[in-house]
């Protein structure tokens, strides 16, 4: 069972529903006010329990399904679960790849609702590799992500592609 | 680092152009710095109106993904000598589009912009 707004997208990708329904009112946890500090409020087990935000893909895959995500998740509070619905068979192959292009974080499939996948919103895009844009670039100097985030994201990564 | 999506058809051969667009969607909805350029017929598509003629099955419309491009902070550029073939003027343009010379496309190809072209 789902909990959290429900936001369908199915009848159009514009105008931006998600804002305009919540503004930044996104219910959210005390808990994940610390992201801001960059501090890695949840484990992988408190993500899986956090309030959500449905976000629904319907059927558009592809650089249609990106631009959905990209529209949507862009202005939600660092920290928040979004559950998206996505029927495209390639999602759990894409997903895990945007995730590392875009710095936020796969969590996998739904372990109860079919066609569906929980990614968590990062307070920023990490950098790519030039040459392989489907490996976090070489962390230098001070970063504000727990290195133990990104191997535990990158090893979740590789077992699903 | 950028990418630059190149695109010569638009009415010729919606499929193609719906395609090339479908990718450059993809590229600056993944957080990347993305450039289209459209030439040859694909200059139509910066043509305001022109786009919501092209309605690919299996794909959203164009107009849709050409809007979803910008909105996301895409940049099209249309091919000088192919907007003014065709009777295209700046006043024609889609938000977000401008008319460039080759020479702006070369500069992103030389800067180390990565390119498809369709």
């Amino acid at each position: 069972m789902r909990t959290g707004p429900l936001i369908s997208l199915s009848s159009g990708v514009s105008g931006g529903p998600l804002r305009q329904a919540y503004g930044c009112a996104v219910p959210f946890a005390p808990f994940r006010l610390a992201w801001e500090g960059g501090v890695v409020p949840m484990s992988l087990e408190e993500a899986r329990r956090a309030d959500r935000v449905v976000i629904d893909g319907g059927d558009r895959s592809c650089g249609e399904l990106l631009l959905v995500l990209h529209r949507e998740m862009r202005d939600l509070p660092p920290g928040t679960v979004v559950e998206l619905i996505a029927h495209d068979p390639i999602a759990p192959i894409d997903l895990p790849v945007w995730c590392h292009l875009t710095g936020h974080r796969y969590l996998g499939p739904h372990d109860a609702a079919a066609d569906t996948y929980l990614i968590v919103v990062s307070a920023k895009a990490r950098p790519v590799r030039p040459d392989r844009p489907w490996h976090l670039a070489p962390t230098t100097g001070h970063d504000d992500t727990p290195a133990d985030l990104e191997q535990q994201t990158h090893r979740e990564t590789q077992e699903s592609i | 680092m950028s990418i630059l999506v190149s695109i010569a058809s638009s009415h010729d051969n919606p499929d193609r152009c719906t395609v090339a667009f479908v990718v450059a969607v993809a590229a600056v909805a993944s957080g990347q710095d993305t450039t289209v350029f459209l030439s040859a017929d694909g200059a139509w598509v910066g043509k305001q109106g022109e786009a919501e003629k092209i309605n690919e099955e299996g794909f959203a419309p164009l107009a849709e993904l050409v809007a979803g491009f910008v909105e996301a902070g895409g940049q099209i550029l249309v091919c000088t000598p192919c907007a003014k073939k065709r009777g295209i003027t700046e006043e024609d343009l889609v938000p977000g589009a401008i008319i460039a010379g080759g020479a702006a496309v070369v500069a992103l190809l030389a800067a180390g912009a990565t390119s498809i072209s369709y």
